[in-house]
Order: C-alpha cells, then sequence, then structure tokens
C-alpha cells in the first residue's frame, strides 16, 4: 500500500540549529497517504525538531516542507491555513485550561471551518466517544488524569479532520500504569488508516504499529526500514547500540 | 529538663481549659474592670451607682473564680482530671458563667467606650473652641471640617476609581502592541508597524514607570495649560473651564496606571504556558486568534487581583495631586489644617479615612475577584 500511495509530507534538506547548537543536519524524508511512521533515537536526537518543523512550529533554517504539494516554507504560503490539516499531539498535551472538555474540541473548528456550534458538538461527541471520553465533554480539564488529558488532545486534534497525525512523545509525560490507554487509542487510530508521524520511546508500539521506523541520532537520519528490519537486523552499530539499552529494561 | 521542656510544661499547663474560658475572660474582665475606675460621661446608664458596683462585684468574683481554678490546677495537677472542675455539671456551668462575664464586659464596654466617645463627639460638635485634649480635638477638628474632608474624599474616590477603570482599558489596548510580535511573514509594512508598536509600548512604560507621578501630574498639569491657552488664548476662568486641575489629575492618574497595569497584564500574560498558544496554533489558528481565544483570557483573569491593588495604589497616590491644588483628600485636610492651625490631630483624622477606605476596597476587590473564580490578594499593596 505504502509504495502506490501519494507522498503528503516531504522534508527535503532541513537544516536547524538553537545557537551554536546543530540540531537537524540536512533531513530528507517522507511520509505516504496511510503510513504510520515512527521517529525512534535517544533524547536530544532532533526527533521531535524535525516533528515540529513538519508543521512549522519550529521555523526551518534551511530546507523545504511540502505538505501536499505545497511548500510550507515559501515564505508567501499561508502556513495557518495548512496547519488546519495537520493534527499535532504535544508531551505536555497542552490543553486549553479554560474551557472544559467539549469546548476544547469546538473552539478550533468554530473558528476556523465555520461550523455551527451545535455541528461542531456532534463531531466533537463522536470523536470523543471513540477515545472513550463522552461521559467527560462537560468536565474541567484541570480534574482529568494525564491519559484523560491526552486522549482529549487527540480528540481535539481529530476535530479538525486532519489528513495527518503529528505525535510528539505522546506518552512520555505519563504514568507507566496510565500510558496503555493512550497507545490504544493511537493503535485504532492506525488501524483506520490514518497517515500518522510518531516521535515514541515506545518501543513495542512502534515495532507493532508502524509501517515504517527512523532511528535519528545526532540531528541525522541513520537508518530507516520496516520494523522488523530495524529492531531485528539493525545496520548501524549506533542504531544496536541504542536498541540494546531499551531492550535490556 | 530544658528550659525548653518547662516552657513547653507550663504552656501546656495555661492551654489547658484555660484559653478561652478562664484565661481570655479573666484578661477581658480585668480590662473592663479598670474601664469601670474610669469617671462616667453624661450618657452612661451605669453611671456611678449600685448597677456599676454589682457589675463590678460579677467581674471581680469571676477573676477570683478563674484564680481559684488555676491554684486547683496548678497544686493538683496529676489528678486535675478528678477534681470538682472537671465534673459535666461543672464544666457546663463554669462555661456559662464565663458567658455572663462576657456579657457583663459588653455592657461595661458600650457604658465607657461607645457611649464617651458618643458624648465627646456630641460635646465637641456643639463646641466653639478646641478642648485641648488629644482625642476631643481630633474629633471636634474632624466634625468642623467635615464638609471639606467629605469633598476631598469624593473626589479622591472619583479620580482613584475613574482613572484606573481608563487606565485598565488603555492598559488593554497598549498590551495587544506587545502580544504581535513582527513575524518573517509579515510583509515589510506590517512589520514596521510592529516594530513600532513594541518600540512605543518599551519606551512608554519605561517613561511613565520610571518618573514620579507628581512629577508627571505637574508636567501635564501646567504643559498641556500653557499649550491650550497659546492656541486657543483663553482667560484663566475659561481655561479652568477647559483644563481644570482635576481634569490634569484624573488623566495623570489614568496615563500612570495605563502603564503600570500593561506590565502586570503582560507579566500574567506571559505566564500562560506557552504550550497553550502552540496547541492553538497547530490547530491552524493564527497568532491574534490563539491570543484572542486561549491566551488572553486567561492573563487577564489572573491579573485581577493586581487591578485590584491598582485602584488601592491609586487612592493613596491621588494625594500627590496636592501638589498641583487638586482638592482631593490631601488637599482637604491641608486646608482643615491651614484654617484651624491644627497638624496631627487632623491627619490622624485623615489616616483613619485612608485606611477605612483601602480596607473597604480589598474587601469590595476580593468579593469581585472571588465572584469571577480569580486568585484573591490580601493586605494592602505597597505605593507606586
Amino acid at each position: 500500500m505504502a509504495d502506490t500511495a501519494e507522498t503528503i509530507v516531504r522534508v527535503e534538506g532541513l537544516r536547524k540549529s538553537f545557537g551554536d547548537l546543530e540540531v537537524l543536519k540536512d533531513i530528507n524524508f517522507s511520509v505516504k497517504r496511510g503510513e504510520v511512521v515512527t521517529i525512534i533515537g535517544s533524547s536530544g536526537s532532533g526527533k521531535s525538531t524535525l516533528l515540529r518543523c513538519i508543521n512549522l512550529l519550529e521555523e526551518p533554517d534551511a530546507g523545504h516542507v511540502w505538505f501536499e504539494g505545497k511548500d510550507l516554507t515559501d515564505l508567501s504560503t499561508n502556513v495557518d491555513k495548512l496547519r488546519q490539516d495537520i493534527g499535532m499531539v504535544f508531551q505536555s498535551f497542552n490543553l486549553f485550561a479554560n474551557k472544559n472538555v467539549l469546548d476544547n474540541c469546538t473552539l478550533a473548528p468554530v473558528t476556523l471551518k465555520r461550523m455551527s456550534k451545535a455541528e461542531a458538538e456532534k463531531v466533537a461527541m463522536g470523536h470523543l466517544e471513540s477515545v472513550g471520553l463522552a461521559d467527560f465533554a462537560h468536565a474541567d480539564v484541570r480534574r482529568l488524569s494525564g491519559g484523560q488529558r491526552q486522549r482529549v488532545a487527540i480528540a481535539r486534534a481529530l476535530c479538525m479532520d486532519p489528513t495527518v497525525m503529528l505525535f510528539d512523545e505522546p506518552t512520555s509525560a505519563l504514568d507507566p500504569e496510565i500510558v496503555g490507554e493512550v497507545l490504544e487509542v493511537m493503535r485504532q487510530l492506525a488501524q483506520q488508516g490514518m497517515t500518522m508521524v510518531v516521535v515514541t520511546h515506545e518501543m513495542a508500539f512502534a515495532r507493532e504499529v508502524s509501517d515504517r521506523v527512523v532511528f535519528m541520532d545526532k540531528g541525522v537520519i541513520l537508518e530507516q526500514g520496516a520494523p522488523a528490519q530495524v529492531f531485528g537486523h539493525p545496520k548501524e552499530a549506533r542504531t544496536r547500540e541504542f536498541l540494546a539499552r531499551y531492550l535490556q529494561d | 529538663m530544658t528550659i525548653v521542656e518547662a516552657g513547653q510544661r507550663t504552656v501546656s499547663f495555661f492551654r489547658r481549659d484555660h484559653t478561652y474560658v478562664f484565661l481570655g475572660t479573666s484578661a477581658l474582665a480585668a480590662v473592663c474592670y479598670l474601664l469601670t475606675r474610669f469617671v462616667p460621661t453624661l450618657s452612661s446608664f451605669l453611671g456611678a451607682g449600685a448597677p456599676l458596683i454589682a457589675c463590678q462585684g460579677l467581674l471581680g468574683a469571676w477573676i477570683v473564680f478563674s484564680l481559684v481554678a488555676l491554684v486547683v490546677k496548678a497544686t493538683r495537677w496529676r489528678t486535675y482530671d478528678d477534681t470538682f472542675l472537671k465534673k459535666p455539671g461543672a464544666v457546663r456551668v463554669t462555661r456559662y458563667l464565663s458567658y455572663l462575664a462576657w456579657l457583663v464586659c459588653a455592657v461595661v464596654i458600650v457604658d465607657r467606650v461607645v457611649l464617651s466617645v458618643v458624648d465627646i463627639a456630641h460635646y465637641v460638635a456643639a463646641a466653639d473652641t478646641r478642648t485641648n485634649l488629644f482625642f476631643p480635638d481630633v474629633l471636634y477638628y474632624a466634625w468642623k471640617g467635615r464638609s471639606m474632608l467629605l469633598q476631598g474624599l469624593g473626589n479622591t474616590i472619583i479620580v482613584a476609581v475613574v482613572g484606573t477603570l481608563v487606565a485598565f482599558v488603555l492598559a488593554l489596548l497598549l498590551v495587544f502592541l506587545h502580544l504581535n510580535p513582527p513575524s518573517k511573514r509579515d510583509n515589510g509594512f506590517v512589520r514596521f508597524w510592529k516594530k513600532l508598536g513594541l518600540g512605543f509600548y518599551k519606551v512608554y512604560t519605561t517613561v511613565l514607570r520610571g518618573t514620579p507621578m507628581m512629577v508627571q501630574g505637574s508636567i501635564i498639569y501646567f504643559g498641556f495649560y500653557a499649550f491650550i491657552q497659546g492656541i486657543t488664548g483663553l482667560g484663566v476662568s475659561e481655561m479652568n473651564q477647559v483644563w481644570s486641575v482635576f481634569t490634569a489629575a484624573l488623566v495623570t492618574i489614568a496615563l500612570n496606571s495605563t502603564a503600570y497595569l500593561a506590565e502586570t497584564l503582560r507579566a500574567s500574560i506571559e505566564a500562560i504556558d506557552p504550550g497553550q498558544a502552540e496547541a492553538a496554533r497547530s490547530l491552524g489558528m493564527t497568532n491574534w486568534q490563539a491570543m484572542m481565544k486561549v491566551v488572553f483570557p486567561q492573563g487577564v483573569r489572573n491579573a485581577i487581583p493586581a487591578i485590584g491593588n491598582e485602584v488601592v495604589i491609586n487612592i493613596k497616590d491621588s494625594s500627590v495631586f496636592t501638589f498641583i491644588g487638586f482638592f482631593e483628600l490631601m488637599y482637604a485636610s491641608r486646608t482643615v489644617s491651614g484654617t484651624y492651625y491644627a497638624t496631627t490631630e487632623v491627619y490622624i483624622t485623615t489616616a483613619v479615612i485612608y485606611l477605612v477606605l483601602t480596607m473597604v476596597a480589598t474587601a469590595i476587590l476580593n468579593a469581585i475577584a472571588r465572584r469571577l473564580d480569580a486568585p484573591t490578594s490580601n493586605g494592602v499593596p505597597s505605593s507606586n
């Protein structure tokens, strides 16, 4: 499937530095429709920065990011408009603290898609149902657990009906016991054919769910391929070293 | 036994069922007993006869009873729970007796304190000259200068409240200049205006917060006075209509508070987790939409206590407009002081009025903040 499908995200020659620290060094990377790509690597390898460059939350220093054929890095492109189709889920949830669960989900559709409130609420309730939080629609987000918050964040992103979903370490801020409920929602999403790019430290999830695994180290993509190949027969010594440390746990 | 242990034992000895019933009541009874020794004033209903002696007797009896209880406790500390004082009936009776003592104290306080103040106030209100006693004289001058003080009080409240409200609106507008940083994607024209706005914000807040309000008031009053007169050529009485000290004071306090409130708003807005704005941007909202729908409402709500503080600060700081001759509470006090050749007696009244005013304002503002579910502040804020 992944071979014939069209490419919807393409990154070319991407460079990004924070001060003297070069975080991304000439990255080339693409995602096809329906593909689930996980990006793994140690902290500081640049994987989160790469993800944040895809929707231009981080402005690259050089290179191009194409989304559905449009170049986001072109200064004349309306990035806000394109971001409506790129959902993102953050490590620290980033729910709107002044709104309840349902309003978190409906704010963007009502503001940007000219949807009526009732219509947006209907859509939102559907997504809250699918993440198992329909009963919490009117709850204050500050009263939810971490796992519930992250599921609300996923529902909120889905309400914009995105073409691709970016996950930036979605389970890293969660208790180990709660990680499962968020991964389960992501697994369902993958099965429904959502295009996903996931930065994660959950190796079991990467192995099981993704179509392709990308290993990053020191700002470059060191190796990528099918999970069985990257996890089973890593080509690079650095990849083996990294995986060995994780598989010990 | 160390000193600390001895101290702790002593404290526990006294605290044991004596804090309120015996110790507190006895202290109050002793104070009230002393009050009964003062000469009664005109409207005293206890007078110096039988009712007074009855009160004194009851208070004295209570104090003696407390001492007996204390001695019993001290001598029979180990078996205290078995003494007659700890019998359930005795405990209840003791408590009722303490209520009676409090009641007697209340009567004495009304008779010797409240009614005395009323009598003195009556006396000084009718008097033609000062009494040469400090407290009656405070009341005497407060009464003599009441119309001026009330007028000054009114002006102080108007300038502080209206000035802060105007400042809040201006600060909301001003802080927008700071929330719209120039970005790479803006065209040159937009970027120029954004930079200009940011520069104006910085210069404005620096200058207005870096100079005393007394100086600002002087420049605004005298500067605009000369400016308007220069253009229009109006005479003094017409000028006082067009550009009065009241207008100048209001303008000054509004412009001054705008700088402080804008900085307060900016700080509360910047304190909102940037992740929320990022999430809004990731959903496709513009920087402006993210600010208006998500960040700004939360920032303003967190700033509510600081806005209330600004009202209280302005109540106090409007006293500097005495300098340009604006008739607020301080200027009124100075006028009263000059009229009657009295200083401390008058300014004590001024201080009490300011204190009551700031306390009432703080209470009102905290009630408003609670209604809006915002954090509340405690105490009276320091001056700008």
